[in-house]
């Protein structure tokens, strides 16, 4: 029997403490007392343990600090969110770049496990339990997992075995040996088609495999390979959209803070973020694909004919400043950079800056006529001469010209001439405002800006050569905008090339044209335009015309004045080259009211010429053609009507003449709008999609000349069954289609004058040019053309 | 402290002779002599505290704070493991909740002298319980617990209460209480059976609970103090030696001085620590100091998002630290202080000794469930399978403990010292003779929660 601490002498230690709160006695009330007292111990200690306890628990937020570092790297994952790319497209829609989605599969191996573990029937635990990597069990779920995966990859051979090996890759130690653990990260597949994404997503949200995530990811697809493609390009390519306005079509970085679990699967407080809204802004253009198309075509032929360097074309809307179409040649396919020539990785268009030549004569002459420092019917004198220590020469002398002679003929001496008259700053002023010598500021990477040094510090040969073309240096775009400064009655206005932005849920912005600023009275443009007109006229007998440099651009069923230029371009040592030349042709059509305005040039034509007997480097020989088949095929084709002034070409052929007539008559009579709707604006970038291996996808080639059809189907690895003549008006299999490769498509192909498409009409552009009544001929003015050799009288407009 | 009503031997003989029609309704109580009050205690007649409302609410007050813990704790295992099921704890926590407000109804009119004569079935049962985990047991985390859907250890702690209290009343009223022989070693004998079969599972922290409540049952009772010391002492060598012998335990021993160090912020907790052993206790710590003093607010734990194992069970007292601070933790603290606190008040003024001996009993296997589990989860004890009594999810705990409040609940009222063995009673609602009861049926006077509302 062990001895009561309580009988224990009270000096003994132990005795005494203990007595303090269990005292002895023999009496019920003792024992009672006794009792109580031990109760209060006992649940008093454990109260004060909880106390104890939460000591500890405050101890641990005061030093909190020392956690953090573990609580934010453990919980907190920053997860960035691969967002879609803004498309570009032309003005009605049609895709010139888009984003496809080509998202990844990745796993996390060693997470690879069964949801719960299943001990026996019905019970499961609440943990999940890692699994040996190696175990049996390991090897066997992420054998099950693997066989899901690559059912509904749908890959076999190489591919499938690379998934097998990917799953079952050991995680690599420091020291390079691997492992027993798996590794904890790896991708699948990547470049999932939609089929297989969705699969993949159906899967995981339902829970059948754990461990896999599928991440967003895109490529970019140019769905007409060369067509624009250096103004397209690539991000990487200088001048392009892609590259400039990358800002833009960029997606936003998104970047989600999310709770991470202890199988590192995120978890979105409010949901997944949704990356479609993130997407970046889709840019319109304002080239329009077909036009684009037609100046590609006819440009490269021209290149090719000449054995030039490159070439470059430009359409522009005079109305609204709006480019049409930005082509050079050689092009390049943006899908396929690699093996582009590194020369035209480059947008020329934008970032060529060259001495314009005679074509600059055109602002010379208006600035003249504004200056009133001469008038049309003035009789200039042409001799020798002198300035300073260069003299001025003309290719083809005259003895004396007349204001509008001075443009018809090109000559240097009447230009200088007339330059000179005025004072420099005057004349620098004109230049300025028409945009020379400083960057447009399209918001291009690599824009060209020209050069063209403050008028003080002209000498007088650089002034004279100023006059007509030389000792300055401009971008085409700059032409195009000073030419549609002078064709639409004297407003400057920058050129657009984006028409809307649209942000990823669907708000479009539209980017208004410039407002312009006067550069120059009507009065004075209209004169202008009367002498440019007379470029493209040819001899007359009467002497009134000395026939023009251009008149290879003359179309039929409208009218058309412009400039021909040939230029000598300065070389590094600051003479000029003997053998880089740029034959250029800036066309406005129609004359009466001009729309548009066509910009070619070609630089460095190298072919021989046996009719010349030199190099063929003349803009009116290289560039004037391939200007007129542009204008040929877009004023039609935006519903321009026809003009009732324009010159029959060949009229020595009646049977000719009869069918032109004819053409016009009926071209006439169909209003603009009703007769050409722009094209298809039911065509988004949906169409874009790739096709399947030996599937080709139909492309559009309604209302596009045959030639030009042709090629297109032949991109789209289609044939052509063509019937008719003139531009297509009916295809089978509709455009959209897919169908095998190598399958003729059926088009139907009608004169352009017998076209009538029953489309309901888009609205005509503002100020595009109204239809005019043949039946309501006015005589108040002579007709702008009036050297028309032979013809019969036409009814004539006031403008 | 309370007052207690003490009538001296003198005042009860005089009393015998009363018509109990001339007294008052508190003096008839006052009066009431517990039959089954052992003759040499029957002088010190206890004042029952009657029906604590306040212990009532408590009680409901954590269950509460226990539904809502339980989803929010729970959601992420849900999601992850129950195929999107977020409310898949909740809705089981809803059922276990109800079955346990249900039992807690019914105990707390279940009158506990009735639990005398179910003792040692109760203490049996379990036993066979504790056999049969250990035959037809399923194995969830290491350790073979469940029986069917229910923990056999937490009803054996309660049927280890019952039957302390019951064999220790039997002992004091012999007088023998402090003897070794029958006031201690058949109590220690039952203990090792039942912590030898719970070692076997393996559930230490069960068995230590019962060891927590054999050493203060018998304390209370009145027990020599050198046993307990002897016993306890050579139970800690005994444990001593059976930890260095078991590589895992002793690992985690080791982690769990690495723990306290920690705590203390002595030193970092090492890597291998924080990835093994101290895994869950490591990041059930971040929580508490992710928590702060205000906490992150309710839902926003992030440790909950499978970094604390078990964390809707015996951890949720990490996750409440991490949504609502250390100010709700402290709520949740000064509930089981205030618990505690009215248990012992309840134990005080028992009617009888088993009532004073069970309510300490139960009173104290709560502290002990609460502060082991505070103790754990603030890293000052090494991590032991407790729950959180009534916050915890976990439907044989709470639905035990229910029962266990319940029975402390009715020692808070009197319980029924004549009450016969028979089905519990129907509520008050539903019973006839409540009617009869306010027209002057002595059957009142029984009924000692009225009479020391009365009383008040």
């Amino acid at each position: 029997m062990a001895t009561d601490v309580r009988d224990l002498p009270r000096k003994v230690l132990p005795a005494r403490l203990f007595q303090l709160i269990d005292r002895a006695g023999t009496t019920p009330q003792a024992r009672q007392d006794r009792a109580k007292r031990r109760v209060q111990l006992v649940v008093g200690l454990l109260g004060l343990y909880l106390v104890f306890a939460y000591g500890a628990a405050v101890w641990t937020v005061v030093n909190k600090a020392t956690l953090e570092k573990y609580a934010k790297g453990n919980l907190l994952k920053l997860t960035k969110i691969e967002t879609r790319r803004g498309d570009i497209t032309d003005r009605n829609g049609v895709a010139l770049a888009t984003s496809l989605s080509a998202n990844s599969v990745s796993a996390n191996p060693r997470w690879v496990l069964p949801p719960f573990i299943k001990v026996d029937k019905k019970k499961v635990s609440t943990t999940p339990v890692q699994m040996p990597f190696d175990s049996a069990e390991g090897i066997a779920f992420r054998k099950t997992i693997t066989d899901r995966i690559v059912k509904l990859l749908g890959v076999s051979g190489k591919d499938e075995a690379y998934v097998r090996e990917q799953m079952n890759r050991h995680d690599v130690a420091k020291d390079g040996k691997p492992t027993d653990k798996g590794v904890a990260f790896v991708y699948l597949a990547h470049k999932l088609t939609d089929k297989q994404s969705q699969a993949i997503r159906e899967a995981i949200a339902d829970g059948e495999l754990p461990g896999i995530t599928l991440e967003p990811r895109f490529i970019r697809y140019y769905p007409n390979n060369e067509l624009a493609g250096p103004l397209v390009g690539r991000d990487n390519t200088t001048g392009s959209i892609e590259a400039s306005f990358d800002k833009l079509l960029r997606g936003q970085e998104v970047e989600v803070w999310s709770y991470k679990d202890s199988s590192a699967t995120p978890l979105y407080i409010d949901g997944a973020p949704d990356p479609s809204i993130f997407g970046g802004k889709s840019v319109a253009l304002t080239i329009d694909e077909k036009i684009q198309a037609v100046a590609e075509h006819h440009l490269e032929a021209s290149v090719r004919e000449f054995e030039a360097q490159h070439g470059i074309a430009v359409v522009m809307d005079v109305q609204t400043g709006d480019v049409l179409a930005l082509a050079q040649w050689p092009s390049f396919n943006p899908n396929d950079i690699e093996t582009a020539p590194k020369y035209g990785l480059h947008n020329i268009a934008v970032e060529f800056q060259y001495e314009p030549g005679s074509t600059f004569k055109v602002f010379n002459l208006a600035i003249g006529l504004q200056e009133k420092a001469v008038t049309l019917e003035e009789i200039i004198p042409l001799g020798p001469m002198v300035v300073g220590n260069k003299v001025i020469k003309d290719d083809h002398p005259h003895a004396a010209v007349s204001g509008l002679q001075s443009l018809q003929v090109s000559s240097n001496i009447a230009n200088a001439k007339i330059a000179m008259r005025m004072h420099r700053e005057v004349y620098e002023k004109y230049l300025r405002a028409l945009g020379f010598g400083r960057r447009l500021d399209l918001g291009m990477i690599g824009e060209g800006a020209g050069q063209l040094s403050p008028s003080e510090k002209w000498s007088l040969v650089q002034y004279a050569n100023i006059a007509f073309g030389q000792g300055i240096a401009v971008t085409p775009l700059q032409m195009v905008a000073g030419f549609a400064a002078v064709a639409n009655g004297g407003t400057y206005r920058r050129p657009r090339l984006i028409r809307a932005v649209q942000t990823a849920d669907g708000k479009e912005e539209k980017l208004p044209t410039d407002v312009g600023k006067r550069v120059f009275d009507k009065d004075t443009t209209e004169k202008v335009l009367q002498a440019m007109a007379s470029v493209c006229q040819p001899r007359s007998a009467d002497g009134h015309s000395l026939g023009g440099t251009g008149t290879a651009a003359r179309l039929p069923n409208y009218t058309i004045g412009g400039k021909t230029g040939t230029a000598q371009q300065a070389n590094a040592n600051g003479g000029y080259s003997d053998t880089h030349w740029v034959g250029s042709f800036i066309g406005v059509t129609p004359i009466e009211k001009p729309r548009l305005v066509v910009f070619v040039a070609i630089d460095t034509p190298n072919k021989f010429d046996p009719k010349l007997g030199k190099i063929a480097r003349y803009g009116g020989i290289v560039a004037a053609p391939v200007v007129r088949e542009i204008a040929r095929f877009t004023l039609p084709y935006l519903g321009v009507p026809p003009s009732p002034g324009a010159p029959y070409l060949d009229r020595n052929d009646p049977e000719k003449a009869k069918k032109e007539d004819g053409e016009r008559k009926l071209l006439a009579q169909k209003t603009a709008a009703t007769m050409l709707a722009v094209a298809n604006p039911q065509r988004t970038v949906a169409d874009a999609t790739p096709v399947a291996e030996g599937m080709a996808r139909v492309p559009d080639v309604l209302r596009l000349p045959m030639r030009i059809v042709r090629e297109r189907l032949a991109t789209a690895k289609l044939g052509l069954a063509a019937g008719g003549s003139g531009v297509g008006v009916e295809q089978v299999p509709a455009a959209g289609e897919i169908v095998a490769a190598g399958t003729p498509v059926k088009v139907t192909f009608k004169r352009m004058s017998e076209v009538a498409d029953a489309r309901p009409p888009e609205p005509p552009p503002e100020d595009a040019a109204k239809p005019t009544d043949p039946a309501k001929p006015t005589d108040a003015q002579k007709p702008v053309n009036a050297v028309r050799p032979g013809g019969p009288a036409q009814p004539t407009v006031k403008h | 402290m309370a007052p207690i009503a003490i009538a001296s031997d003198d005042d009860l003989e005089l009393l015998e002779g009363f018509d109990g029609d001339d007294l008052s309704l508190s003096e008839q109580t006052r009066i009431q002599a517990p039959t089954s009050m052992p003759k040499g205690e029957a002088a010190l007649v206890p004042m029952p505290v009657g029906m604590d409302w306040a212990l009532f609410a408590t009680v409901i007050g954590l269950m509460t704070v226990g539904l809502i813990m339980a989803y929010s704790a729970s959601v992420w295992l849900g999601l992850h493991n129950f195929n999107g099921d977020d409310g898949h704890f909740l809705h089981k926590h809803m059922l276990h909740l109800s079955i346990g407000v249900f039992v807690l109804l019914i105990a707390i009119r279940t009158p506990y002298q009735l639990y005398r004569k179910v003792a040692y079935p109760l203490l049996g049962l379990s036993m066979v319980g504790l056999v049969l985990v250990l035959m037809f047991g399923r194995v969830v985390n290491n350790s073979r617990r469940w029986l069917g859907p229910f923990q056999v250890a937490e009803l054996a702690k309660l049927a280890f209460v019952i039957y302390l209290a019951h064999a220790l009343t039997k002992q004091i009223s012999r007088q023998n209480a402090h003897k070794f022989s029958v006031g201690f070693l058949p109590h220690a004998v039952v203990w090792m059976v039942a912590f030898g079969l719970l070692m076997k599972e393996p559930d230490l922290g069960s068995g230590i609970v019962l060891a927590i409540l054999l050493f203060a049952m018998t304390f209370i009772a009145g027990t020599n103090f050198s046993y307990i010391i002897g016993l306890g002492g050579v139970g800690v060598a005994a444990l001593g030696v059976f930890i260095a012998h078991n590589p895992m335990r002793f690992a985690r021993i080791n982690a769990y001085l690495h723990q306290l160090l920690s705590v203390m912020g002595m030193e970092a907790l090492p890597q291998e620590m924080i990835r093994g052993a101290s895994y869950q206790w490591f990041n059930g710590h971040l929580a508490v100091a992710a928590g702060g003093l205000f906490g992150k607010g309710l839902g926003l734990s992030e440790q909950k998002l499978g970094f604390v194992p078990e964390c809707h069970t015996d951890w949720v007292l990490s996750i409440i630290a991490e949504e609502f601070g250390l100010i709700g933790v402290a709520l949740v603290a000064l509930a089981f202080i205030f618990f505690i606190r009215r248990g012992l008040r309840i134990a005080l003024r028992a009617r009888d000794e088993f009532g004073r001996l069970l309510a300490s009993g139960i009173t104290i296997l709560f502290g002990t469930q609460a502060a082991v589990n505070f103790g754990v989860v603030m890293g000052t004890l090494p991590t032991k399978g407790l729950t959180l009594p009534f916050v915890s999810y976990g439907g044989s705990s709470i639905i035990v403990l229910a029962l266990a409040a319940g029975v402390l609940l009715n020692v808070g009222r009197g319980g029924n010292p004549d009450a016969e063995w028979s089905l519990p009673k129907l509520p008050r609602w539903f019973r006839r003779e409540e009617k009869t009861a306010r027209t002057g049926n002595t059957r009142v006077i029984i009924n000692p929660s009225r009479a020391t509302e009365g009383n008040r």
